[in-house]
């Protein structure tokens, strides 16, 4: 969802921006799950996937219990959030991050001193640095071929700049990279929860909206899981949409997945294609 | 490989049981009998059509597989062609680009061609009901058996649409 609209005047408090930077991190926090379960079973260590979906099914569940939805749609909503987090449920969820932490540790150990699916990921699909600045790749991919570029570090991305979050990047651009920043990504999603939590301000939850004038345009811009998410809004008569364009990020990296399987082994393919893990839909989820 | 051993010794069990069949799930009459339910024993082929879905019923598709949910262990699987299928699993609103890829691969199924449509969208079309790009619900296309609806539908709801599916007879 947009994080910002121009086109109405209206600011979220800092409570909704805060609990919208909490389902954003818990969002990455489940893909990075399972995208690194399904790359270990990709690579012929199917543990990895038994592992990784018990514990993104952990996650959802506790999603579902605390914001009454497992994958948090419909939460985000125009001028602030549709749900709350009571201390009860704050508590909860920072057990669950400190007990999330203590298994990935143990997990990523697991996958780094692999020697047979370390020897399928390093080297395997690369895309270099220049390569991807010149398609224009965008997020998890960018940063693992060298370009630390993350919307949450921008300046006016709320309340990230409180937040301070710290950029993942790897210079080698191979599925090895796109896993390492997986897991580091992870952890400072656990991190970036534990401050929010931890600091979250009180306030109204959705700020009231007027109608959009007519001719008003909005954007709206966040760092999604697998990227940057944007969409341009451009209002019409009455408040009605006159023009909508979304732009997500599988649509921009999908030509990049063309040149990173180059030169490899077919059976290497699908662990290529699942370490960009792009969106069949286009429809970022 | 030690650390391997320990951490599935610590995590253990974690499957749970599936939800029984529920007949309110059920979109026409029961179409199994006895014979065939013996035939098919507990195991199901399922082939999963995405017909236009957002991918966010697939999330919960891939989750049916997760150690809590087990479908392998219920003797279901997920096959790579219909002529291997007993059922189909149909995601999405039917695109129009799509109808055709459908229909084909529901004639391509052997009897008894299971189907169960799967989503809101799958159920009556969704936010994309019937437009220039879309034939709306799946039993626009091909017959249903069940629908299982939910945005998407949970993995414990899927299990129980594809079990009612299967125990038509058992009424």
């Amino acid at each position: 969802m947009p994080r910002a609209s121009s086109s109405r005047k209206a600011q979220p408090g800092r409570r909704a921006l805060y609990l919208r930077a909490l389902l954003l991190e818990r969002e990455r926090i489940a893909n990075h799950l399972g995208d690194l379960g399904a790359l270990g079973n990709d690579g012929g260590l199917a543990f990895g996937l038994a592992q990784f979906s018990r514990l993104k099914e952990d996650l959802l569940r506790s999603n579902e219990r605390v914001f009454g939805y497992r994958y948090l749609m419909d939460r985000v909503v125009p001028g602030g959030v549709a749900c709350d987090v009571d201390h009860a449920a704050a508590c909860a969820l920072l057990d669950e991050g400190e007990h999330l932490a203590s298994e990935l540790r143990t997990l990523r150990a697991i996958y780094y001193d692999h020697s047979g699916l370390q020897d399928r990921c390093i080297t395997c699909g690369r895309l270099g640095p220049r390569a991807a600045a010149l398609l224009g790749v965008v997020g998890l991919a960018a940063r693992s071929s060298g370009h630390a570029m993350d919307a949450r570090a921008h300046p006016g991305f709320a309340p990230y700049g409180e937040l301070q979050p710290a950029v993942a990047s790897h210079r080698n651009g191979d599925v090895a990279a796109r896993i390492v920043v997986r897991f580091e990504e992870a952890f400072e999603s656990l991190r970036l929860q534990r401050l929010v939590l931890e600091r979250l301000p009180a306030g109204e939850l959705r700020a009231p909206l007027g109608a959009a004038a007519e001719g008003a345009f909005g954007i709206g811009w966040v760092e999604g899981w697998r990227g940057e998410v944007f969409v341009a809004l451009h209002a019409g008569e009455g408040g009605r949409v006159r023009r909508c364009h979304p732009h997500d990020p599988s649509w921009q990296n999908w030509p990049a997945l063309e040149h990173a399987v180059i030169g490899n082994i077919v059976p290497d393919f699908p662990l290529i294609n699942k370490s960009f893990n792009l969106s069949y839909a286009g429809a970022d989820l | 490989m030690v650390k391997i051993l320990i951490k599935i010794a610590q995590v253990g069990l974690k499957s749970e049981t599936a939800l029984p069949a529920d007949d309110a799930l059920r979109q026409g009459t029961a179409r199994l009998n006895e014979d065939v339910l013996r035939l098919l024993g507990r195991a199901l082929a399922i082939r999963h059509v995405d017909a236009g879905s957002c991918n966010g019923c697939e999330l919960e598709i891939h989750a049916l597989n997760n150690p809590y949910y087990n479908l392998d262990g219920l003797g279901i699987k997920f096959v790579a062609s219909p002529r291997h299928a007993d059922l189909l699993l149909v995601t999405g609103p039917v695109s129009r680009n799509m109808e055709q890829a459908l229909l084909r691969t529901y004639e391509a199924v052997p009897e008894p061609k299971l189907v169960v449509a799967m989503g809101d969208c799958g159920c009556d079309g969704g936010i994309f009901a019937e437009n220039y790009a879309s034939r709306g619900r799946v039993a626009n296309v091909i017959p249903v058996d069940v629908a299982v609806p939910g945005c998407p539908p949970a993995p414990a709801a899927i299990i129980q649409a594809i079990l009612t599916a299967v125990s038509a007879a058992r009424r």
